[in-house]
Parts: structure tokens; sequence; C-alpha cells
């Protein structure tokens, strides 16, 4: 299966103009020039130049954009940016039927409030949801600014999220997964204290004792490219990270570490392109929609190479309900 | 959606069950498996009036049975009452 029937996945602005034009209905990833030429319709991007490509694998491409067409039968029940007083009730504008699309600009302050309280807000788990936040490439980070474009005003933005509402047909409804290569290790329980956690920690409980994460990690020798890995009733969730500040000892991830959640390193993955294509299939829907995490393109070297038939843009995070790092997210369509 | 299904009443000893953690099936649906992580704490919290807590969860089969619906039959039995 291919995304929404398509062979090919990037395109070059023209030919997006002319998708847009003849009323398509789209969700898009490319450089901020590319989104910001094109006309108004009923489309939703966000800035990322790394991809999932059919045509190529993972592909860097400052030239292209990459398309997500909403499946077959489904329709833009609702699309507009959300502030960050708007966003926890992102569920109310949406459709009895279908799922939506969220897209957040990274390190604003709606993707800081969706990481640490989505979980909290009520209607979030409504319908299916999935998204992923918005870079720049990896040479412009702190130059260039991530943002999110709501195509229906041709409106872009640093400090809103973007949201399409799909609605689906009474036959058909949708359903989010994730794909996670990582495992909890056999390594020590690591738990943060109430206000040690969140996006930048310094203080960490290792099998209860309390210490500097940065000296455990230097200590045990940790290869910080492997996140910490928690067991939400059996689906992994990583805490992936960022930046090791040895001045001040504090660790900086790329989704917040919970209080009270139990951590372990994770193991390491061995061949990342196997490993994708053996968890994804076999599936029963139709896919609808992917992306994934750009430490995986990075760390695994997935440039070229493929993960199994989900392409889509490689993030700065990724959303599945919540906030996820170094995951694989897809929505599919199924058949009552 | 829950089409035929009657999600079972709220007090259905299954659902505190379930929030207590004194049952602990094995989810199958991404969605579950999270909220449940939230859920849980929020109905310790809530003790001894966990009331909005289970009617969350009611409210989470109810919209999203079609998915969700072999985790459901899981816990309940294939019957909501």
């Amino acid at each position: 299966m291919t995304v929404a029937g398509l062979e090919r996945s990037l395109f070059d602005r023209d030919a997006v103009a002319a998708m847009i034009a003849a009323g398509e209905a789209l969700i898009l990833a490319g450089e901020e020039h590319l989104l910001a030429s094109l006309p108004a319709g009923r489309w939703i991007g966000g800035t990322i130049p790394y991809f999932m490509t059919a045509e190529a694998g993972g592909t860097f491409d400052r030239e292209r954009l990459f398309v997500q067409r909403l499946p077959q039968g489904a329709s833009v029940h609702w699309q507009g940016l959300l502030d960050r007083d708007a966003l926890p009730r992102l569920d109310a504008t949406g459709p009895d039927n279908g799922y939506t699309v969220i897209l957040m600009p990274s390190q604003s302050e709606v993707h800081r409030d969706f990481a640490l309280h989505a979980i909290e807000w009520p209607g979030l788990f409504r319908r299916p949801l999935v998204g992923w936040v918005t870079g720049v490439a990896l040479d412009q980070v702190g130059i260039d600014t991530p943002r999110v474009f709501d195509g229906a005003t041709a409106t872009a933005s640093a400090d809103r999220a973007v949201v399409m509402h799909v609605a689906l047909p009474d036959d058909r409804h949708a359903r989010v997964d994730i794909v996670n290569l990582f495992t909890q290790a056999d390594g020590p329980a690591l738990t943060f204290d109430e206000g040690d956690g969140g996006f930048t920690v310094e203080h960490v409980n290792v099998d209860g004792v309390r210490r500097r994460l940065v000296d455990h990690l230097a200590e045990q020798g940790i290869d910080t490219r492997l996140p910490l890995v928690a067991d939400y009733n059996g689906a992994m969730i990583n805490v992936a990270i960022a930046n090791i500040d040895a001045a001040t000892g504090r660790v900086t991830f790329f989704a917040p570490a919970f209080p009270g959640t139990i951590y372990r390193f994770a193991a390491p993955v061995e061949d990342y392109e196997r490993a994708f294509a053996a968890q994804i299939a076999p599936r029963t829907g139709d896919l609808a929609f992917g992306c994934n995490c750009i430490l995986n393109y990075n760390y695994a070297g997935l440039e070229g190479r493929h993960t199994g038939d989900v392409t889509g843009p490689m993030s700065f995070g990724e959303i599945a309900y919540i906030l996820l790092t170094q995951t694989l997210v897809y929505l599919t369509i199924e058949r009552d | 959606m829950t089409g035929s299904v009657q999600i079972a009443p709220a007090g259905d000893e299954r659902w505190h069950a379930l929030l207590s953690g004194r049952t602990q099936p094995a989810y199958r649906c991404l969605a579950l498996r999270i909220l449940m992580i939230r859920l849980k704490g929020d109905y310790v919290r809530a003790m001894p009036h966990p009331d909005a807590v289970v009617e969350e969860l009611r409210a989470f089969f109810r919209d999203n049975l079609r998915f969700a619906g072999d985790d459901y039959r899981n816990i309940f039995g294939g019957t909501g009452r």
C-alpha cells in the first residue's frame, strides 16, 4: 500500500499549486519559501526539509513539498490556527466521525503546552489525533524559525498550531498507531521527583537514589542517542535527549519527562530499516497519514533507506494523541 | 459511535477495577493505553468521588468503540448490559 495511492510523495511547488487549484485537500511539509508561495485553499502545512518518501526513501529536499492527500471520501470539516488559549479545546470543532491532524512549531509555547498538558485536556481522546512538530534544516536550528501554515487563509504562524479536522463517511473510521523500535533495556529504573521533570532536568532518581543525570550518563557510558523509554500500558513512549550542558549539568529533552513515570534507557537497535519493515506490517486499513522523527533519520542513517511503506515528514516531534519522539506515527482508514 | 453496543453503566464494578488497577488487561488500542496512564492517577486523586473519572472512560469507549471495540469486549465480555 502507498499513502492514499500515491506513487510519489514529493512534488514541485507548481504541481502542488495545481492540486490546490483543483480543490484537493492536502497536508503539506516543506521549506518556508515554498509553503509561503502557495495559493489559498484546503491545505495545511509545516516547515521541515526531511522526508521519508515512497520514491527515494529518506530524503533531504529544500525545493519540493511533501504531499499527503486526504483519503478517498474524506472531507475537511474544519481547519484553522489555534493559540495556546484555544488549543486545550482543539476537539470542539471536529466531526462526529473522523480524525484530526495538528502541526505545531518547535519550541513554541503551543508546543510546550501540548507536550506538558495535552494528556489532561478533556476531549483529547474524542477522536484519533495525529500530527507533527515543525522544524528547520539541522544546520539552521536557531537561525530559521519553524512555522505552520493555514492554507485557508494562506497565513503562517510561529506561535500557533494549525489544525485540520477531517470528516469520514459513516462506513469508515480512523485508527492511530505507532512503531517505536525502542524497548527498555535492563538498566536501572529512572524517575523524576515533582519539580524535577519537564523538558530540562538536572536530577534523577536512579533505582531510588537521587543524583545528577549528567553524572549517571557519564559513569554508565550511556549512548545518548538512545532515548529514555516509559511503558504506557504496553505502548513504549520515548523521551529523547536533545542536549547536555556540561557546564550546568542540565539535560534537555525533545519531550518532557514526567514525575511519577518509570523510565529506563533503551536497548540499541541493530538495523532500523529492517526493524521498521517488520513492525509496520501487517495492517488491515489504508494508510492516510504518516510521520517519523528527524532523530531516527539522523541517528539511523535513513537517507536513501525506507521505513516499510510508511512515508511522511521526518519531524521535530511526532503526535499520536500526545507528543512522542523517535517514533513513527501512522493513521489508517478502515471500513466497518 | 457505539453502533448497537450499549456501554456498561457507571455503577458497573468493572470500571472501578480497571481504574484502580485491580484488573490490568493487556490493552490493544494505543489511545486507551495512553489515556489509562492519566485516568488511573485521576481515579486515586478523586477518591472517594471518582464518578467523573468513570464517566470519562465510558465516554472514551462511547466515542471510539469502532477501534477500541476489541478492548471493550475483552473487558466486558461483549455485552454492555
